[in-house]
């Protein structure tokens, strides 16, 4: 019976101790199985086919009275892009690409406001949200390289369906109210923002990073009422994720 | 207004790109003349310089100038009866294999580089690399006429010429350090220590790479190896490799124009060792060129303290299945910079060290053709006859091409092969390589697959042969025995 107890106790240690015990595993280092398949890939970024991702920052510019005077540092758009390229040749190729797109308008502060009537608040912004599509012919200055984007230009068109906006605004307290300081208005679902829009849209691209241009021809605003158009040039700089 | 002046560079038909112009056959006056020694015909040049087309430069070995024309310009040459093919020069940004580091505890590692050469049985024999010549190629060479690593270069008048292409001057102690690191592994000298195998080696210093212009450089290591050959160069040691900006994989089969010049720099005598690259961890992963030439001795790299390949070091084959890299060498090293020491990563290092190797064998053997050294070298690899993708046939040891007692109780690998499953039991000591290598080959040897296991001794492993091709090939090694099965699976 002692024995057995004894036993016992030797076993609940051995086990305890067990992992404490240096492993002698084989543990495989290099494994590789070549490839002789000599079937060029379709698929690359100077191949006969290409899809990446492409993030996009822009601003937009507001030239000429006819535009709601905005402010170039408040104003922003940012963009996230599928993007696919059929290679026609080593210079050209066909580009299109779908995705989602965040505008944001800041007017310029304590100015009459165009949408507003005749008030002027003390923050006021339109933000816009878009599906976008884009179309290019790709012209390739240097047809002659490895798999990789190279110098480029895309000239194009976009057009935009329209997935939300807004319309913001802060004003402060009149001298009188008792109960606030400021009040912020948001004003959904604008019934005076276009659903679609189109343009012109170019690309410059240095391989992963591209200057991009877009210039668009519909109208944003669509009331009367409303004096001033959303600025048609939007100008800035796209990063392409390739894999 | 910048649109317009895109759309002005993009016009393909005026844009200036450069291109490769090869010229019809040159005519050999008497049968047993060299083709290679009979410069372009001064006519030819005289013609593309009439067009306004100036010509970069021209290489009599490959019979072609580089020039930079426009699309309309090339249409014209197209149709002058002497010139035979047009090729354009891609995009280039050649890369200086090579990996910085700056660490400061140097620990043994400069015995470490030389030993696992078997140093000591080197220098028991003498061989330090006299007589023979290496032409070295690179981006500079900063420091070497000042730093103390070089001094008995000078003293000896070892330096028998230098050429800086870019600059067309004879000028090469400035630019990139690489080519002083570089150089330091053939013959640099620590405090009375060397850090290369071929002290006494004679050296023609070559700067063929620029930073602008960077399309150029190709054309550079061609002039290189003429320029090399015509001042007797015994060796080309080149780290330098061409990949994923300018070539696509399947390219990478020896028919680049450098890989074109290297074939024939070989077919001269000169034993041309290149860097395999540093792509073994990028998307690349495969041997830039002219490493992918099988006329060229490409060096991979290994990790000093474990003798497995590093990880950045590329893998084999080259696009055509041949086997690359040949053989392998620390690819961590100590090395000179500009005014000190610094312990640098990366096959750019791996490649010297070979190259100060070789030399020392043909001091031994200096009856022996290139080709011959070529292989000895692949010979003394501590894995021969056993070879894979990731380290060739191993890191060069002179035991190997030295008569010696053959060690005793070598057998160190028991293998059986019983219905479609071979165990294989280790025992023994390993000695300096404690891992089982295995492969699996066709008929014509190339590697279907290839494994490096960490086992102990009296280890017993099983490799399922049932899905292997029916006579494929398995060859294992373990310690210093290799030991070769052929798969026969029941059809």
């Amino acid at each position: 019976m002692k024995s057995e107890k004894f036993l016992y106790v030797i076993f609940i240690i051995f086990i305890v101790m067990l992992p404490l015990i240096p492993g002698q595993g084989q543990e495989v280092l290099i494994s590789e199985k070549p490839n002789y398949d000599k079937q060029v890939n379709k698929w690359g970024p100077n191949r006969l086919n290409h899809l990446h991702y492409i993030l996009d920052i822009g601003h937009h510019l507001s030239f000429g009275d006819e535009f709601i005077p905005s402010s170039i540092i408040g104003s922003y758009s940012f963009a996230s892009r599928v993007q696919y390229k059929r290679k026609l040749s080593p210079n050209f190729a066909i580009v299109v690409n779908t995705g989602i797109e965040q505008h944001r308008l800041k007017f310029i502060p304590n100015t009459v406001s165009p949408i507003s009537g005749e008030l002027s608040h003390e923050k006021e912004w339109l933000l816009l949200h878009w599906s976008s599509s884009e179309a290019f012919l790709r012209i390739n200055i240097d047809g002659k390289r490895g798999d990789y984007l190279g110098k480029y230009c895309d000239l194009g068109l976009f057009y935009n369906q329209i997935l939300g906006s807004r319309h913001v605004f802060i004003d402060n307290a009149f001298e009188e109210a008792q109960t606030f300081k400021r009040s912020k208005t948001i004003m959904k679902g604008l019934h005076y923002i276009t659903k679609q829009a189109w343009g012109f849209a170019v690309r410059i691209a240095f391989d992963t990073v591209a200057v991009h241009y877009q210039y668009q021809l519909s109208p944003s605003v669509l009331s009367e009422d409303i004096t001033k158009d959303y600025p048609v040039h939007q100008l800035g700089i796209s990063y392409s994720i390739v894999n | 207004m910048v649109l317009l002046l895109w759309i002005g560079l993009s016009d393909t038909s005026r844009a200036q790109s450069p291109y490769w112009v090869r010229f019809i056959d040159k005519t050999v006056i008497q049968e047993q003349h060299d083709p290679y020694a009979i410069p372009i015909p001064e006519e030819y040049i005289q013609v593309i310089n009439n067009m306004g087309i100036s010509v970069i430069g021209t290489s009599r070995w490959l019979n072609l100038a580089m020039v930079e024309i426009s699309r309309r310009q090339m249409k014209i040459l197209q149709s002058l009866p002497c010139v035979k093919e047009l090729r354009p020069v891609r995009e280039v940004q050649s890369k200086l294999a090579f990996i910085g580091s700056h660490d400061s505890d140097f620990g043994p590692l400069l015995d470490q580089q030389l030993n696992w050469f078997e140093y000591p049985m080197i220098k028991e024999k003498g061989l330090t690399g006299k007589g023979i010549r290496i032409a070295i190629f690179d981006g500079g060479f900063p420091g070497v006429n000042s730093h103390a690593a070089f001094r008995h270069l000078f003293e000896h008048d070892k330096i028998i010429a230098t050429w800086n292409f870019p600059e067309n001057s004879s000028s090469v102690y400035r630019n990139h350090p690489h080519g002083t690191a570089v150089l330091s592994c053939i013959t640099g000298n620590k405090e009375g220590k060397p850090s290369g195998l071929a002290p006494d080696a004679e050296f023609l210093l070559a700067r063929t790479e620029l930073d602008g212009e960077p399309w150029r450089e190709q054309l550079f290591w061609i002039q290189a190896a003429e320029w090399a050959e015509k001042n007797g160069a015994n060796i080309i040691c080149s780290s330098l490799g061409y990949t994923f900006h300018h070539y696509f994989p399947e390219e990478m089969d020896g028919s680049s124009p450098v890989a074109e010049a290297a074939r024939i720099a070989s077919e001269k005598g000169i034993l041309v060792i290149n860097s395999i690259g540093n792509d073994g961890e990028s998307k690349w992963k495969i041997p830039g060129t002219p490493a992918d030439a099988v006329e060229v001795l490409s060096v991979g790299g290994i990790d000093p303290e474990t003798g497995l390949k590093s990880s950045f070091s590329s893998f084999g084959p080259n696009a055509s299945g041949q086997m690359k890299p040949n053989v392998v060498a620390p690819s961590k090293v100590l090395a000179a910079t500009r005014d000190g020491w610094k312990v640098m990563h990366g096959t750019s290092f791996a490649t010297p060290l070979v190259a100060g190797y070789a030399a020392c064998i043909w001091e031994m053997h200096p009856e022996m053709s290139n080709r011959d050294i070529f292989e000895l070298i692949q010979f003394s690899g501590n894995l021969h006859p056993y070879y894979d993708y990731a380290h060739g046939y191993g890191v060069p040891q002179i035991s190997k091409l030295i008569d010696l007692p053959k060690p005793s109780g070598a057998n160190n690998l028991i293998v059986h092969s019983k219905s479609g499953l071979i165990i294989v039991k280790t025992r023994g000591v390993p000695g300096q390589n404690p891992y089982l290598y295995y492969h699996l080959s066709d008929q014509t040897g190339r590697l279907l697959e290839y494994k490096v296991i960490d086992v102990r001794s009296g280890d017993q492993i099983g490799i399922d042969t049932k899905e292997y091709p029916n006579l494929s090939k398995i060859r294992i090694r373990y310690g210093t025995t290799v030991k070769s099965l052929t798969i026969k699976n029941e059809i």
